[in-house]
């Protein structure tokens, strides 16, 4: 029985003639403690599929099963949005306490076990600095140990070094095998296809808007959660990836010619908190070919 | 405190030259004290004035901090519902704009209809002034909150009233007390114009007497208790701001 396991999920913003479809019948499963990393085009989808997979959104149709029953995963799936979302006013030790906080755990006991973590990995003279007094490199670390320290079955990150310049990029990456702990479930959203072989277990691809899966890579054994990434069978599955990529994206030329973007940035936001991708400022345009 | 003082004594210094060339002014020109009284007249009338001074000032201290807690405890609830939702925003916010249209000089008569010649009329009047520039600017900070912290905190099953007060509240902080500084330096001027309207007592009526009696000389010691009550006031919103609101948070970017 999987622990997560999406089932032909569809989901649609908006309605009438500016209907857009985010997510097209797909179906994922996930199991305990494996890795699954899921690769798009910037804007296919990712991030809506991913806030189905925490019980953060619901599927316009379909299902999102957790340990094989109906009903949300919200609360069992540990979210590490885009950017970290650490919060600027707490200091780094208040900030990876944020979880157990919300679990009403105690104020002095949450600091506790957050201290021991950032001891552990060596992050403890940090403990009192606020997020902006940090590198960016040191923001993407909190924000992870924030997410472990929930001692939730399963994380889902969601392009969780985008920000981050190459370098930094690849020793966050390689901090980040250290850091995760081995029976923790995590779905892993991105864009960069090194990283999806880096991080995961097994790589879906996915097509351009609307998502639906193009392909599904097993990454071999030995180039799973290893650090080498000149090895012949880490650059042949980057470049099984990459063609599955291509033939999403060719496949989907034809509906991206019609789509483009118009409205206000500032109309979507407050309405819909929970909703990152801008699907609701996406029109589909009179199609004249 | 230090600090405080370097970056202080400019205002100081100009102050003082400023009362100095007006006693200088009074004093060589000869003007009649009822249309200009220097500086160390006011000051020695409201010496000799000050029982009845302090009373009417703590008159309208008390309604004015009263007004000002209780806009603030209306606008707190007010801009955490107008900013969830989008439907009572185009509900409420349109009255709040005409609770604001409305001049005092209307509304005020109003009030000491209503809730009669007491405090109570001018406790209302400074909330409902209060609480306009509160809601509008809390509720944009609220707006204005980062949505991915709210899925993050939503995933690991924080409540709706848990990412309110803790993620989006939090960080609508400093919004919250740009508003508050605002209502805060029209607080005592609208207690004591409310007062002029109609009431038993407070620095309304004391400048009300100053000014039938001929008493410029009080006029001007009364604007002066209004204009240093609110600059204390700004101060100790000032320090509740500082207390509340780590400094590394001002002039954060990301």
């Amino acid at each position: 029985m999987s622990l997560i396991e999406a089932q032909e999920v569809v989901r649609t913003f908006g309605s009438g003639a500016r209907q857009v479809q985010a997510v097209e019948r797909i179906s994922l499963s996930v199991e305990a403690g494996e890795h699954v990393s899921v690769v798009g085009p910037s804007g296919c989808g990712k991030s809506t599929l991913l806030d189905m997979l925490c019980g953060l959104d619901s599927p316009t149709s379909g299902r999102v099963l957790w340990e094989g029953r109906a009903g949300s995963p919200r609360g069992r799936v540990a979210a590490l949005p885009q950017g970290g979302a650490l919060l600027g006013w707490r200091t780094v030790i208040d900030n990876v306490a944020v979880a157990a906080r919300i679990a009403g755990i105690s104020r002095k006991e949450s600091r506790a076990r957050a201290l021991s973590l950032l001891t552990e990995f060596g992050l403890d003279r940090f403990a009192n600095h606020y997020p902006a007094q940090l590198s960016g490199g040191m923001r993407a670390r909190v924000a992870f140990l924030r997410t472990v320290l929930a001692g939730r079955p399963a994380i889902a990150l969601d392009e969780p070094f985008a920000a981050l310049d190459a370098l930094t990029r690849e020793e966050v990456q390689e901090w980040l095998l250290e850091a995760l702990p081995d029976q923790t479930a995590m779905v892993l959203v991105t864009h960069d296809i090194a990283e999806s072989v880096l991080l995961g277990d097994r790589v879906v691809v996915l097509s351009s808007a609307p998502a639906r899966i193009v392909g599904e890579v097993t990454v071999p054994e030995g180039v799973a959660r290893a650090e080498d990434r000149s090895s012949p069978e880490f650059v042949r599955t980057v470049q099984r990836i990459r063609d599955l990529l291509r033939t999403g994206r060719r496949a989907s030329d034809a509906v991206d010619s019609n789509l483009y973007a118009t409205g206000r940035s500032q109309s979507v936001r407050g309405s819909q908190p929970f909703e990152r991708i801008r699907y609701e400022r996406i029109h589909r345009g009179n199609s004249r070919g | 405190m230090s600090g405080a003082l370097r970056r202080g004594w400019p205002a100081a210094v100009a102050l003082v030259g400023l009362c100095a060339i007006w006693e200088l002014v009074v004093r060589l020109s000869g003007v009649d004290p009822h249309v200009l009284p220097a500086p160390s007249e006011i000051a020695l009338s409201a010496w000799s004035d000050r029982a009845s001074l302090l009373q009417s000032t703590w008159t309208t201290a008390w309604e004015g901090m009263a007004g000002f807690v209780l806009g603030i405890a209306v606008a707190l609830p007010f801009s955490a519902s107008v900013a969830a939702s989008r439907t009572l925003d185009r509900a409420v916010m349109p009255l709040l704009i005409i609770s604001q249209a409305i001049p005092l000089i209307a509304i005020g008569p109003l009030f000491l209809i209503w809730f009669g010649f007491g405090s109570l009329s001018k406790v209302l009047i400074v909330a409902v002034l209060a609480v306009f520039p509160i809601v509008v600017a809390a509720a944009r900070g609220l707006r204005d909150a980062d949505p991915a912290q709210q899925r993050m905190a939503a995933s690991l099953g924080a409540s709706r009233w848990w990412i309110l007060v803790h993620v989006t509240g939090a960080g609508a902080a400093p919004s919250l007390f740009s508003g508050i500084r605002i209502s805060a330096a029209y607080v005592l001027g609208s207690a004591a114009t409310a007062e002029y309207l109609g009431s038993r007592g407070g620095l309304g009526i004391y400048l009300m007497a100053a000014q039938s009696g001929f008493r410029t000389d009080l006029v001007f010691a009364a604007a002066a208790v209004l204009t240093v009550g609110t600059l204390l006031l700004l101060w100790l919103v000032g320090v509740a701001e500082r207390l509340l609101i780590p400094s590394t948070r001002r002039g954060m970017t990301q």
